[in-house]
């Protein structure tokens, strides 16, 4: 019986630090943001231009809107948010300071829209490299790695 | 009786006169306005005229190359276009893309980017003054707007494909070019 009881709370004691291992884990991710960010890539600068543009999509999978701001794009001396659109028979461009990702949602950076805009590459880069965007997403930090993919290549063909 | 066959005469002649008159009347009110001019600007090192580089189909875009979306898209669609053309097809058409971002943008730069796109595609710019005369028979426009980014400002402009002969006369245009397969269906239509 004291063996048996003794088992009992040794597995007791042993299942309790799992779960306070996984609660840690799970704490220590919620301290990530959650948001998800997919098909993330930058088109390849071109000689010519400073600037370049990056596109993703951005999912909120939580129950609460969450803020994000873009803050640096290593390799790149300036990286902002911004969105083009339609005025006056003349197409504009405006910095966005953040966007709402509305909770249980996705929103998408996507040519002609809301884009990332990188100034000034700091070193000559090519197709397949990748760079770093750093995010401000509500109060936690989130980076995420953008694939730098062709403007026009052999064969490409340009999707939007 | 020749009183009567005069005032005839008179009579129809002066209908015929008026026939005339109102014929010509309609046909120059309703003729289509020329839209469009020969132009010159700068590419590389030299002045670029239309009329003395042009191909039997000519597509303009006016833009700027420090424009991160809209331009690269546009002139990306262009492209795409112009790679499903035939070699013979090839030789027929140009794209020209004017960048109104005469403080920033030098001849150099600009004539390098739009080559990317497609080696083909043909980079001018200029003065202010020029670019204005260049682009204003077309009613393209554009617009420097200061802002709080890093660079400083960005360039509201007109953001259409238009389609010359050889003299600079607009064929027909695309507004905010989004489809390669509308590009090269207007392409072979003017080709």
């Amino acid at each position: 019986m004291n063996l048996l009881f003794l088992a009992l709370s040794l597995s007791f004691a042993f299942a309790s630090t799992t779960v306070d291992a996984a609660a840690t884990k799970s704490t220590s991710e919620t301290n990530k943001s959650a948001l998800q960010i997919a098909d993330a890539r930058v088109f390849t600068p071109l000689k010519g231009s400073s600037a370049t543009a990056g596109y993703a999509k951005i999912t909120n999978p939580t129950n609460k809107d969450i803020s994000l701001t873009v803050k640096t794009a290593e390799k790149f001396k300036a990286a902002e948010l911004h969105e083009s659109y339609e005025k006056d028979g003349r197409m504009r461009m405006k910095r966005v300071a953040s966007l709402n990702i509305p909770a249980n949602s996705t929103i998408e950076l996507k040519p002609g829209g809301l884009h990332i805009m990188l100034f000034d590459a700091e070193s000559t880069m090519k197709d397949g490299d990748k760079v770093m965007i750093s995010f401000l997403a509500g109060e936690k930090n989130l980076s995420t790695s953008f694939t730098l993919v062709p403007r026009m290549g052999k064969g490409h063909k340009h999707q939007h | 009786m020749n009183t009567t066959f005069r005032l005839l005469r008179i009579l129809v002649g002066s209908l015929a006169l008026a026939v005339v008159l109102i014929s010509a009347f309609l046909w120059y009110a309703n003729r289509t306005p020329v839209i469009g001019d020969n132009f010159t600007l700068r590419h590389l090192d030299s002045d670029w005229e239309l009329k003395q580089k042009a191909k039997p189909l000519n597509i303009l875009y006016v833009g700027y190359a420090k424009c991160p979306d809209v331009c690269p898209l546009s002139l990306s669609f262009s492209a795409q276009a112009f790679r499903q053309l035939s070699p013979k097809e090839q030789e027929r058409v140009q794209l020209i893309f004017i960048s109104v971002d005469h403080e920033h943008d030098t001849p150099q730069a600009v004539a390098e980017y739009a080559s990317q796109f497609f080696p083909a595609f043909i980079g001018l710019t200029g003065s202010k003054e020029q670019i204005d005369k260049a682009i204003a028979p077309f009613g393209a426009s554009y617009m420097l707007e200061k802002s709080d980014s890093y660079l400083g400002y960005s360039i509201a402009h007109t953001d259409k494909l238009f389609f010359l002969d050889r003299d600079g006369h607009v064929l027909d245009t695309i507004p905010f070019p989004r489809s390669s397969e509308l590009i090269l269906e207007k392409i072979k239509e003017h080709i």
